[in-house]
């Protein structure tokens, strides 16, 4: 083991306390290149010198820098379209046939990283709004990430990330661009208030202590779990349990399995996609 | 699937060349809005990447002819042109889909993918 691996391990130590993410032989070479890359634009040669160079538990900036980098944070607008144009849409309908219909359908993005699940949600809901004007609903939006937490709220986004997801015509009408008058530099484009008006943002890490005041009709908690080990995945979704309404649902990452979740959920499959309904009582392991 | 690919810059013909090299369809070129629609006749293509500034005739003007033609195959604009009012006037006027450049192999596969409503890659 040279010295680089020593310091990579300690850097993996430190991301599983922090986010629950487990770097182990099969996957260390992407943490290894991703802390080289952060090494080598701050000057430096090797990640022992990267390590060096401040003090992790003390350096709240670089604690963040390391975390977000090393971390997934591949997202897109509607990632998994049917996910909204149909499950989604369908338990916002069913919300709106049940005798809560009165109240918000509230939901929440428990990984939102920088915000386009949210804003998806946003013109999913929108949209379910103009044939049903008595439709209302809340987001709350999380992230463990401060740094993605900050650019889903600003709702701003570069030109490449625009393109990913949307139509055209869904772009036009979700997001506005300032004219660039004649410069060669697009601005960016930024999520138009109608669609933020309902959304609220704050920082979870979802592996930390965290607590609402609210329960929520509907979660998303998707490409999460599948980084965490199963006591650690459990232990979330015992948590997200507890804030849930009664017969509200849950929505994975479309490979997440289901695994160790029986008790908790109920797995439901509507043309081929998965979602979770809340059981009452977690039933009593044997 | 036949792609007829519309600009007049040869980078462009050749970048897209490159995005489609590993896939089964075959392209077609046309470097402005007259080679085009006579491409259109000619090649009968089942899907058109527009281009919108060019010479001797521009690309709004190209997908205004198709649809007055009754032309109705899918087009995609794919241009620096990139304020909110060029997208929504190309969609009206008939685009079916709208790609800003620069982009990536896989925002045209994407953008493509949501066109013909299958991959494409």
């Amino acid at each position: 083991m040279n010295s680089d691996d020593v310091f990579t391990r300690k850097f993996a130590a430190f991301i599983k306390e922090e986010v629950g993410i487990i770097y182990e032989e099969d996957n260390f070479f992407q943490l290894k290149k991703r802390l080289l890359d952060i090494a080598q634009e701050r000057g430096l040669k090797s990640i022992k010198e990267l390590s060096e160079s401040t003090d992790l538990a003390a350096d709240k900036e670089f604690q963040d820098m390391i975390l977000d980098r090393s971390t997934n944070n591949e997202t897109m607008f509607f990632r998994d379209r049917r996910v909204f144009s149909e499950l989604i849409k369908q338990l916002a309908e069913r919300h709106l046939e049940s005798s809560r219909h009165r109240r918000p359908f509230k939901v929440w993005s428990a990984a939102c990283s920088t915000g386009q699940e949210v804003y998806s949600l946003a013109y999913t809901f929108e949209t379910l709004k103009k044939t049903n004007p008595t439709f209302n609903f809340e987001i709350v939006a999380t992230d463990y990430s401060v740094s993605a937490i900050e650019k889903a709220k600003s709702g701003r986004y570069h030109q490449y990330e625009v393109q990913r997801g949307l139509t055209s015509a869904e772009l036009v009408e979700l997001l506005d661009r300032p004219e660039s008058e004649g410069t060669n530099t697009p601005t960016d484009w930024t999520v138009k208030p109608k669609f933020k008006r309902n959304v609220k943002f704050q920082q979870i890490n979802l592996i930390k202590d965290w607590s609402f005041n609210q329960k929520f009709d509907l979660v998303l908690c998707r490409n999460v779990l599948i980084y965490q080990n199963v006591e650690s995945k459990l232990n979330i979704l015992r948590k997200i349990h507890q804030v849930m309404e009664p017969d509200s649902a849950i929505i994975l990452g479309g490979t997440e399995n289901s695994y160790g979740m029986d008790g908790l959920f109920k797995k439901e499959i509507k043309d081929r996609l998965i979602y979770f309904l809340r059981m009452e009582k977690e039933a009593k392991s044997a | 699937m036949k792609i007829l690919v519309v600009d007049d810059s040869k980078a462009v013909h050749a970048f897209i060349k490159s995005v489609f090299k590993s896939t089964e369809h075959k392209l077609c070129n046309a470097y402005n809005g007259v080679e085009a629609l006579e491409s259109v006749d000619s090649e009968k293509p089942d899907l058109i990447l527009l281009d919108w500034e060019m010479p001797v005739m521009d690309g709004i003007e190209t997908l205004v002819e198709l649809r007055a033609r009754e032309i109705d195959t899918p087009v995609v604009m794919v241009t620096s042109r990139n304020e909110v009012s060029h997208i929504i006037l190309a969609l009206e006027k008939g685009a079916n889909e709208y790609v800003m450049k620069p982009f990536t192999k896989e925002m045209l596969f994407e953008k493509l993918a949501m066109v013909v409503g299958k991959e494409v890659a």
